[in-house]
């Protein structure tokens, strides 16, 4: 565990494991509207009753607004909508929702994308994470390509060496998956489109960062800084989330220059001690237990 | 074959045209001529050298290497009185100017930023050397910077021995004493000096701060004069036609609109500034509005000004205030946008926004408006902006594209910090004016639309925004005669830390990749080719009504003998 930085006026703790913690689901959303649809389609299939859906309209201009408002009443027992006139970007998105006053009464804070599909015991699963280990201050899972076969997208990232560290940084991303990556296992950080947090995360860590706007690693500076607060992040292969976007070759010129830009704005944000501590923890790959058969992809 | 890059030529000649140019950049195109000739100078890279080494020595005339370039440059046998000046210069910088001892000492703290000690070594310096020009230029500059202006006031009187009448640089000396005068603003004395320096030698900077004096002494017609003869001696200098041209028309006191026949939305947004928001807001209630209707969006501050704010209706009792209070901080191009989206914008003429930390004059709403209504195809019209600090400096004019390749979109640079007299105080067109005070047209504003996103938390949004209005059409106009003085010293601040540094580059690639190349291309070809029509037409009309008689005809935009 790496305890590089301190807050004084907010501690971190380690979670005590209790009686069905009470969740709070952000879904922020920006013109998706038939996505959305599936996504909050698989979620209303959810195994766990005490959570709350939060879902941020960040000023969609396609049917969005008002197929949320049609959601209201019918699929989740509490639902809160927050319809904003612009849209204000993720990162300040996350924050807007995690601002929520609300919030004083969860446990745990979970954001999802706006075009993912959820396996029904997915929040059970995170919950159980965190009771066995009580360092986490995030917990993600295994993310999929949609269609078959099954492609792995992420399965948390581990910075594999100091220099140049932000193109060292092993996922998983685009190899075939049959099970190799089955098991729970710390990273430096979890994919964004499906994690959970401990509410008391952003306490100590604080918000997102706004310069990574409209989005782009605003999660991965936000959980390698929660890291450098003494945080775990925690993988966990069991969770199947399937991500409906579309491959990294086939994204948008626009995506491309925003990630490579966010890369610059990233890079002065963490000290090289600081990334030579992560890299020190030597955080190990779980050896594959089903993979003996599998072809990698490229 | 050597010859001088057609790049370096079209770069120095668009930043003649801009009037944007610094000893230091003059210094860089020498170097680079100079690199790129290996020895062999063709004419153009001739009419070039000569060019920045003639304006370079107008700014700095005690540098021996540009004196030494300079007396190379002249056909050989040359003995009239330029040159005979230029060689008395010569032999003087040789004898009385030096760097070692003290001043050795004194420019290893000036490296280092170290003001005090640097200027303590420089006095000991000139006391042991008194007739050292660079020394005092050094002091000059010191004072100038650290506003100790009566602390160099003194030691100007105690040099005024050392450079009498029979010194080469005592139109130096008394041009500097003007500068100082101006910039006390003892308007009668830095006449007089002034005009004693022309006396000793006619020098460009000296007669456009005369004219400057004369401008604000009353009296244009000897401004129109001095400024005659400025151009007399180099005929290139695009500012002082348009400083000329304004002050002819009377454009410098003229251009205002009616604010009771427009309708006027002012926005602004704020985060965590409470005592600089106030002082900007109390300053704003002085200033004329009319009706103005003014929206105020508080991005969830922690340091009190929510608190404020429910109290700020009472400042403006003439005006409906709006404020929004948001549960966090969406950053500034976000800000804007919310601001824009508010339906008080669907029937207004004019939405000016407002950083939270200007200081502004009482007449900038009608003079912006004004403005806007003399370009009837401009989409926004912005200010000059200065730094808060005494004596006023230059912090942000006019911009143009500079350099653009398919990974590098960047505007030109603006003499920030260079002392600010008047030098820019005109009116014109140009491709993006500074976002912490500017006024749009509602319709156009509208029909451009959102700021980016993208370059959260700030900086570039702005500019981008003027890009794009810019792309479809419509014209950005400053307007030097309106001052703002912006108390965040924008720019050099944001380099401060490793983390705003890594905000700036990546903001810079972002702006660089969102525009296609060729686009942009067009888009300076056709902003230069206006702007040059703009200024070509301004000498014509001055020339036509007798005010050029005595200055040469000159090709603005090109390079030639």
């Amino acid at each position: 565990m790496v305890s590089l930085r301190t807050n004084d006026h907010s501690c971190k703790t380690r979670y005590a494991a209790k009686e069905s913690p009470r969740v709070h689901v952000f879904i922020y959303t920006f013109n998706k509207a038939r996505e959305l649809r599936e996504t909050l389609g698989s979620l209303q299939k959810t195994d766990y009753a005490n959570y709350k859906v939060f879902i941020l309209n960040n000023g969609s201009t396609d049917s969005t607004e008002r197929y949320i408002y049609s959601v209201r009443q019918r699929m989740f027992s509490e639902l809160k909508i927050i319809n904003l006139p612009i849209n204000i970007g993720a990162p300040a998105a996350r924050n807007w929702l995690i601002h929520d006053p609300e919030n004083r009464y969860a446990d745990f804070v979970v954001y999802l994308d706006d075009d993912i599909l959820l396996p029904p015991h997915w929040l059970q699963e995170m919950v159980k994470t965190f009771e066995e280990h009580p360092d986490a201050g995030v917990v993600g899972a295994k993310i999929l390509f949609a269609g078959s076969p099954k492609i792995i997208q992420h399965t948390g990232g581990i910075i594999t060496q100091a220099e140049d560290w932000i193109h060292n940084i092993s996922a998983h991303s685009f190899e075939r998956d049959c099970g190799q990556h089955d098991y729970t296992a710390r990273r430096h950080y979890v994919m964004g489109c499906a994690h959970m947090y401990r509410k008391e995360v952003f306490d100590v860590v604080g918000d997102y960062d706004l310069r990574f706007s409209p989005t782009q690693f605003d999660e991965v500076e936000h959980q390698i800084r929660m890291r450098l607060y003494g945080y775990d992040a925690l993988y966990n292969g069991f969770i199947e989330v399937v991500h409906m976007l579309k491959s990294g070759l086939q994204q948008s010129e626009a995506a491309k220059v925003s990630r490579e830009a966010n890369r610059l704005k990233m890079l002065p944000l963490f000290s090289e001690q600081e990334i030579a501590a992560l890299v020190q923890e030597n955080l190990t790959e779980q050896e594959p237990t089903t993979a003996s058969r599998c072809n990698y992809g490229q | 074959m050597s010859g001088t890059n057609g790049h370096v030529k079209n770069r120095f000649c668009a930043k003649m045209r801009e009037g944007n140019l610094s000893l230091h950049t003059y210094l860089s195109f020498v170097n680079l001529i100079l690199e790129q000739a290996k020895g062999r100078l063709d004419r153009d890279g001739h009419a070039l050298l000569s060019r920045a080494l003639r304006q370079a020595y107008a700014l700095k005339p005690l540098d021996s290497s540009i004196i030494e370039l300079l007396l190379r440059l002249l056909p050989a046998g040359n003995d009239d009185a330029y040159a005979e000046k230029l060689r008395r210069e010569r032999m003087y910088v040789k004898k009385h100017v030096t760097s070692d001892g003290k001043k050795k000492i004194a420019l290893g703290y000036l490296e280092k930023f170290d003001y005090a000690r640097a200027l303590d070594c420089f006095m000991d310096a000139l006391t042991q050397n008194s007739r050292d020009i660079d020394t005092l230029l050094y002091i000059y500059e010191i004072c100038i910077h650290e506003g100790k202006l009566d602390e160099l006031q003194a030691v100007l009187d105690n040099a005024a021995e050392s450079f009498g009448p029979d010194n080469p640089y005592c139109f130096f000396f008394l041009g500097k004493q003007g500068e100082l005068a101006f910039v006390q603003n003892d308007l009668e004395r830095a006449e007089h000096m002034l005009e004693q320096s022309q006396g000793r030698g006619m020098n460009t900077v000296f007669a456009n701060l005369l004219a400057e004096t004369r401008l604000r002494l009353g009296k244009k017609r000897q401004a129109l004069e001095a400024w005659e003869q400025s151009l007399g001696m180099d005929g290139f200098q695009v500012p002082v036609y348009l400083k000329m041209y304004d002050a002819v028309s009377g454009q410098d006191n003229g251009a205002v609109e009616n604010l009771s026949d427009c309708a006027i939305n002012i926005l602004m947004y704020t985060y965590n500034k409470l005592d600089m928001f106030r002082q900007t807001l109390e300053r704003l209630a002085g200033t004329e509005l009319g009706a103005a209707r003014i929206l105020l969006l508080e991005n969830s501050c922690t340091d009190g000004t929510r608190d404020y704010l429910t109290s700020v209706q009472d400042l403006f009792p003439n005006n409906t205030v709006k404020v929004i209070n948001l549960p966090t901080n969406i950053g500034a191009p976000a800000a804007r946008n919310w601001l824009l989206a508010q339906p008080e914008n669907r029937s207004c003429d004019f939405i000016a926004y407002l950083d939270d930390d200007v200081i502004l004059q009482n007449d900038w709403l009608k003079r912006l408006a004004g403005t806007l209504k003399k370009f009837p195809r401009a989409a926004v019209a912005g200010t000059k902006v200065v730094n808060q600090y005494r004596p006023k400096t230059i912090q942000y004019i006019y911009r143009f594209f500079d350099e653009i390749a398919d990974d590098k979109l960047r505007l030109s640079s603006h003499h920030a910090n260079d002392l600010d007299v008047g030098q820019f105080d005109f009116v014109r067109q140009c491709l993006s004016v500074m976002g912490c005070c500017h006024l749009f047209r509602a319709d156009a504003l509208l029909e451009v639309g959102e700021f980016d996103v993208r370059f959260s938390p700030s900086q570039v949004d702005d500019i981008d925004h003027d890009v794009l209005a810019a792309a479809k059409g419509y014209e950005i106009v400053y307007n030097g005669f309106i001052e703002t003085i912006h108390c965040q010293k924008s720019g050099k601040d944001a380099f401060k830390n490793r983390a705003a540094w890594g905000n700036v580059r990546g903001n810079d690639f972002k702006f660089a990749m969102k525009h296609y190349t060729r686009d942009m291309l067009e888009l300076k070809a056709i902003t230069e080719t206006r702007d040059t029509q703009y200024v070509k037409s301004k000498i014509r009309e001055l020339r036509t009504a007798g005010y050029l008689t005595t200055v040469p005809e000159v090709p603005i935009g090109i390079i030639e003998n």
